[in-house]
């Protein structure tokens, strides 16, 4: 064995520092374009909009005065704002647990061996295909509250039931809205749960077997543990995806009734460009960024002690 | 030293994002400048696509060789301000673009729009149109044209329940729609996913009969308020849910779930305007259009506003600024209206000009959209009025859900603004 093979420090082979520094130059070398891109795309907007959330910007014009907190006051006693934001965490939290629940036994049941598999999986799989737009404006037909809607006819024509206004009551609103979006995402994390599952050895299912482990216990304790990264990234996209979601809402309900699913991200558009409040749209896009960033850290530092204890 | 471009100072960013702008343009005219050589170039942003838009632009062209359109379009409502807006922001304000109740003030109020006040073409303007793009004795927008909406009915089923149209008064109008209930049809259907048609038009009726030019305007001087101006009228349209002749449904209804469920037959009477006439006259029913009901001590009304009128960036000089009057002068000929109408569907409301509108639109285009009887609050709201039709929205869904009385919307009303 050569002297170069030597494990290193880090576990890694030993390299001269000077050839390590090179490597490292290298790959910030590489980064770089990256970096780039980050500070004119993300990082010089972010403090533009933060300047602009201390000032009187209309959008219309650059000759701007410093006002101070003044817009962020204005964000946290509007109570549209503030039932915009009880509404975005409630959604984002609902939709993360329901697809996640959903998402695992689908992806399970995928992962087996039947007639048609292929097929099943490619029609989960279609659902996240369209955009959450055009869900919206398809479900909106699919709720309508009138006795032709799909959902009312067939209501009607199984139970003789009455026609039902699913989107006109601020509860049934919010759950028809949390509904659209789980059925939309399911088959999408499905398949991704899939991935991880495929990756699984067999043998320990079969070790397993021979141990006299049942369906359950194989669950509880091989799948579920070998599916935490699994969990972990799925989690991560439903609650930032969850935060930010805009489309559905809007197109299915419009924010109504009242504000009962109106989203953070609605009102920063709503406020900043329709309403020409630019300086107010800037002070709920800082506080919005910085909640998000909050509360996916939080979800993070939980999600990994979840998957610790889970492996 | 602050540079200055026509005497108006900009910050060294500004210059410099001009410069860069400026060089752009440069090489992009150099590049496919040919056509153009010569000519007065006038952006116009539109508010139509270009398909609609192309023949009055070929036509404006053709009359008036020595000035060229520099086109672009953006959808509206939202989207064509938010385009606008991003122009404006980035010293790119397109010559001529339109201007609507939602942006007047901030386009006025920051100074970027000129005064149109005493150009030629503002002469045949309706009444309606030129009030609506007034601030302090100075118009900012030429309007051509309006819509009118009105309760379209569907004869057969009228007249199958004993009435030949839509019942002049409010009581008639409740006492037919419960007359239809019972028989078993649906008499009447709304959508609250804007402040309801049916109220819109009974304070616009109020305010005509009071012969009251400021209508709602007069909340934003202080003269009056919400909570004064909106209870009695609101109060009659409220009676559609507490006489139970319409369900809370109305609230997630859309405009075009109840065009469908009219072309159906399933639905007896909706609100509607122009947007939705063609569909429902090749739908085969038989079908007419009628003003809104008078409430007590009101008279029939419509709902309806003037069209976004046409603005000219007032950053624009010399040739750019005559190609640009020479633009809104050819809209508002006779052969610019003409094709106005026949392209987009205008409606024009000039003195000197006159179309034809499909039979049944007739006498509400004669009677109330030529007649300035129409009425849109938007329009008379000085300020931040998107905000406010937003929460009138939001409250009148409550109300209609139950959770809210006519009071509270009213009051509701008066506190966002005082917010804004």
């Amino acid at each position: 064995m050569s002297r170069l093979s030597i494990s290193g420090r880090g576990g890694g082979p030993f390299r001269p520092r000077g050839r390590r520094a090179a490597e490292n130059l290298a790959g910030s070398a590489f980064l770089m374009p990256i970096i780039a891109v980050f500070i004119i795309l993300f990082a010089v907007p972010l403090a533009q909009t933060f300047y602009f959330s201390l000032t009187n910007f209309s959008g219309y014009s650059t000759d701007v005065e410093f006002v101070g907190l003044k817009n962020y006051a204005t964000v946290f006693s509007d109570p549209s704002l503030l039932q915009g934001l009880i509404f975005t965490i409630m959604f984002a939290l609902a939709t993360t647990v329901l697809i996640t629940v959903v998402a695992i036994p689908l992806a399970v049941v995928l992962n087996k061996r039947f007639l048609g598999r292929n097929l099943v999986r490619s029609l989960f799989f279609f659902l996240s295909v369209p955009s959450m737009a055009i869900l919206g404006l398809v479900w909106q037909y699919i709720l309508s509250p009138l006795d032709n809607g799909v959902v009312n006819s067939l209501l009607h024509s199984l139970f003789g039931a009455e026609a039902v206004a699913w989107l006109a009551q601020s509860t049934s609103a919010r759950v028809c809205v949390i509904l659209v979006a789980v059925w939309a995402g399911v088959g999408w994390h499905a398949t991704l749960y899939l991935a991880y599952l495929q990756a699984i050895p067999a043998d320990l299912y079969e070790q397993a077997e021979l141990d006299g482990a049942g369906q359950l216990q194989q669950f509880r304790h091989i799948t579920l543990p070998q599916l935490a990264p699994g969990i972990v990234v799925s989690t991560f996209l439903l609650m930032s995806g969850g935060l930010k979601v805009y489309d559905l809402p809007f197109t299915l309900t419009k924010g109504g009734p009242g504000f009962a699913t109106n989203t953070l991200t609605q009102s920063i558009i709503v406020q900043g460009i329709a309403q020409g409040r630019a300086d107010v749209g800037s002070a709920l896009a800082v506080i919005f960024t910085a909640a998000v960033a909050l509360i996916v850290l939080a979800q993070l530092v939980v999600s990994n002690r979840i998957e610790r204890s889970l492996s | 030293m602050t540079p200055e471009l026509n005497g108006i100072p900009v910050s060294r960013r500004q210059a410099l994002a001009g410069l860069g702008a400026a060089s752009l343009a440069g090489a992009l005219a150099a590049c496919g400048g040919g056509a153009n050589a010569g000519k007065t170039t006038i952006t116009y942003l539109s508010w139509e696509n270009e398909e609609v838009a192309r023949p009055l632009i070929d036509a404006f062209e053709t009359a008036n060789p020595d000035i060229a359109i520099d086109f672009s379009y953006s959808a509206p409502t939202a989207g064509y301000f938010q385009t606008l807006q991003t122009r404006i922001a980035g010293n790119q304000q397109p010559t001529v673009h339109r201007i609507n109740p939602e942006t007047k003030e901030k386009l006025i109020g920051e100074g970027l729009v000129a005064d149109l006040t005493s150009e030629d073409f503002m002469g045949a303007i309706a009444d309606a149109n030129l009030r609506a793009y007034e601030s302090d004795g100075k118009i900012y927008g030429a309007s051509f044209g309006a819509w009118a909406a009105g309760v379209v009915y569907n004869r057969d089923l009228l007249n199958r329940n004993g009435a030949d149209g839509v019942p002049q008064t409010w009581e008639e109008f409740l006492g037919l729609c419960k007359r239809l209930k019972t028989a078993g049809v649906t008499p009447y259907r709304e959508s609250v996913q804007d402040i309801p048609s049916m109220f819109q038009a009974f304070l616009g009726a109020g305010y005509h009969l009071a012969g009251d030019e400021l209508g709602e305007k007069k909340i934003f001087t202080g003269q009056s308020t919400f909570s004064r101006e909106w209870p009695e009228p609101m109060r009659q349209w409220y009676r559609l849910y507490e006489e139970e002749i319409v369900g809370p449904e109305s609230v997630s209804l859309t405009g075009t779930q109840l065009k469908e469920d009219f072309m159906a037959g399933n639905l007896a009477m909706f609100v509607t305007g122009p947007w939705d006439l063609t569909d429902i006259a090749a739908s085969g029913l038989d079908w007419g259009i009628s003003p809104m009901p008078a409430a007590p001590g009101g008279e029939p009304f419509a709902t309806g506003a003037p069209d976004p009128g046409f603005a000219i960036a007032a950053a624009a000089q010399g040739e750019e600024l005559e190609a640009a009057r020479r633009f809104i002068a050819f809209l508002a000929s006779g052969d610019g209206l003409g094709l106005a109408h026949e392209h987009i569907g205008t409606l024009v409301n000039t003195t000197d000009y006159t179309i034809e509108v499909v039979p049944e639109y007739q006498a509400l285009y004669d009677d109330y959209l030529k007649t300035s009887k129409i009425y849109l609050p938007m329009n008379y709201w000085d300020h931040a009025s998107d905000a406010l039709q937003l929460e009138g929205i939001a409250l009148c869904q409550q109300l209609v859900q139950g959770q809210l009385t006519v009071e509270q919307v009213a009051a509701g009303m008066d506190t966002k603004l005082a917010s804004l």
